[in-house]
């Protein structure tokens, strides 16, 4: 991959692929080594992509492959200066964080597969390869998540 | 629903940080990233926590090595360095005043204080004309040891640049910080080892936008640790068990699970132990001092064995006095010490 066309799979991607990192552990300081790990492997491939589409569905798989083993590698952690760090996005109305909170709020199993098929648009068999998971199971942690997300939603 | 989720999300986007550091790989894939460079036999995850919400990093004029310690120790104890502890920090420290020169900047290691896997070396850097209010560091840098104390076995290190304040002469003070896992047993202060400093165009920082280069150059150490410590070490068989974190097999959730900690070693600057599974790697170690005061670790670690046990070390902010450690805290679980070990 060249320069150019990692500058412009970072400008379309990055933020994807951060949304989904974000999802998967809850909070952005995580997210952001998944990220970057999964950018990173993207600049390193050598998969020649068919088209965009293989090419969004490959670094889905890849992030979420990356959220998976920064979740059980070996590990290093320091604490930094809490202005160094945001802690939850910054949004237009107090309507839109309450969604966050309650998104984020959810069982992290549920978050991934809600994310991927409510923005990122995916299919259930689409969700279920990425993830490794069964189409059923899928479909249950959507049901169950979206069930939790609207309970949570009309509380408020 | 559906609708304001998407709208929420439209508003989740990357930080201009990382999005910059991003777009550079392409350009520095490799050169070493302080902040985020591991090197290791295999691969580390670096995960930083959020944790403090302390004040700007500068310290007084002209800060020291013991100067950064007092003010670290004050902001997270709110308490003043203990004569036993100034002991032991003095202990740990050697004098350096080794320097490099490159492109009219001198880089000097002033200081280093030195602990059973991390240190901290004190850097004076002249010959540019520094803004108190800047942020300074380098493009690029590489920290190690040499021997390898880790002798082949798997480890790792982490290390940082960064300023703390200048001279009265205009010069900036910058502090190195370097951790390691060394699932040997061997420490820092055995005796034999030297620390290998490589650091590459000196930088502002600017927030939002990365790095800028100031002065390209090079600059390179190599310093032997000379510091033998007198601090006491505290060593405790086991097998303790506390309450542990683990993700396992294809969950993407964490579950309890207990875990079993043996050969638990505590020394000024840290606490090392081997540990049955993973499941502490979300939790942090706290000292308990003989006053109440309690020191939590800042920094940790933790390396697979051939043996499937898990090394894990977390790392105290500032060398602290291992006779005034009362106790242990682990997680949520506290662990009286055992000074007969």
């Amino acid at each position: 991959m060249t320069d150019q066309e990692f500058t412009a799979c970072v400008q379309r991607y990055l933020d994807m692929v951060y949304r989904i990192a974000l999802n998967w552990f809850g909070h952005p300081a995580d997210a952001e080594d998944a990220a970057q790990n999964a950018m990173l492997r993207l600049l390193r491939t050598d998969t020649a992509f068919a088209g965009e589409d293989h090419l969004r569905h490959w670094l889905v798989r890849v992030t979420i492959n990356e959220c998976k083993r920064l979740s059980a590698a070996p590990w290093r952690r320091r604490t930094v200066p809490l202005e160094s760090c945001r802690e939850q996005p910054a949004f237009s109305s107090p309507e839109r964080r309450e969604v966050y909170q309650a998104v984020m709020a959810l069982p992290g199993k549920y978050r991934v597969p809600l994310y991927l098929y409510y923005y990122e648009r995916c299919s259930v068999r689409e969700i279920a390869q990425v993830m490794g998971l069964r189409e059923s199971t899928v479909q249950t942690r959507l049901a169950r998540g979206r069930e939790t997300l609207k309970r949570q939603l009309t509380e408020e | 629903m559906e609708n304001r989720v998407r709208e929420m999300f439209d508003e989740v986007r990357a930080s201009d940080e990382l999005r910059m550091e991003v777009l550079q790989m392409s350009n520095q894939e490799n050169r070493n990233r302080g902040r985020r460079r591991l090197r290791a036999a295999g691969l580390v995850a670096a995960v930083l926590a959020a944790v403090l919400a302390t004040s700007a990093l500068a310290v007084a004029a002209s800060p020291t090595l013991r100067d950064w310690f007092a003010r670290q120790w004050g902001e997270r104890t709110g308490g003043e360095i203990s004569e036993g502890q100034a002991v032991v920090i003095e202990s740990l420290t050697q004098e350096v005043g080794q320097s490099a020169a490159d492109n009219g900047v001198t880089v000097t290691v002033d200081s280093i204080t030195v602990g059973s896997d991390s240190l901290w070396a004190l850097l004076e850097v002249e010959g540019w004309e520094f803004d108190r209010e800047g942020q300074y560091t380098f493009g690029a840098m590489d920290v190690g040891i040499s021997p390898d104390p880790s002798e082949g076995e798997y480890g790792g290190a982490g290390y940082s640049v960064r300023s703390i304040g200048l001279t009265e002469d205009g010069n900036c003070r910058m502090l190195l910080e370097y951790t390691s896992t060394i699932s040997t047993g061997n420490q820092l202060t055995d005796g034999g080892y030297a620390l290998e400093i490589l650091l590459e165009d000196l930088c502002r920082h600017r927030s939002g936008e990365g790095e800028e280069i100031l002065c390209p150059g090079t600059w390179t150490f190599s310093i032997p640790l000379t510091v033998e410590s007198l601090s006491a070490t505290v060593t405790m068989e086991g097998p303790v068990t506390v309450a542990g974190e683990l993700l396992e097999g294809d969950a993407d959730e964490w579950e309890y699970k207990e875990v079993t900690l043996r050969d638990l070693t505590l020394t000024a600057t840290g606490l090392s132990f081997l540990a049955d599974s993973n499941g502490v790697g979300n939790l942090w170690a706290t000292a308990i001092l003989s006053d109440g005061t309690e020191v939590r670790s800042t920094g940790s670690s933790g390396s697979l064995r051939s043996d499937d046990t898990w090394y894990c070390s977390h790392q105290w902010p500032v060398p602290i006095d291992v006779a005034d450690v009362a106790a242990l805290r682990i997680g949520d679980t506290e662990i009286p010490l055992d000074r007969g070990a």
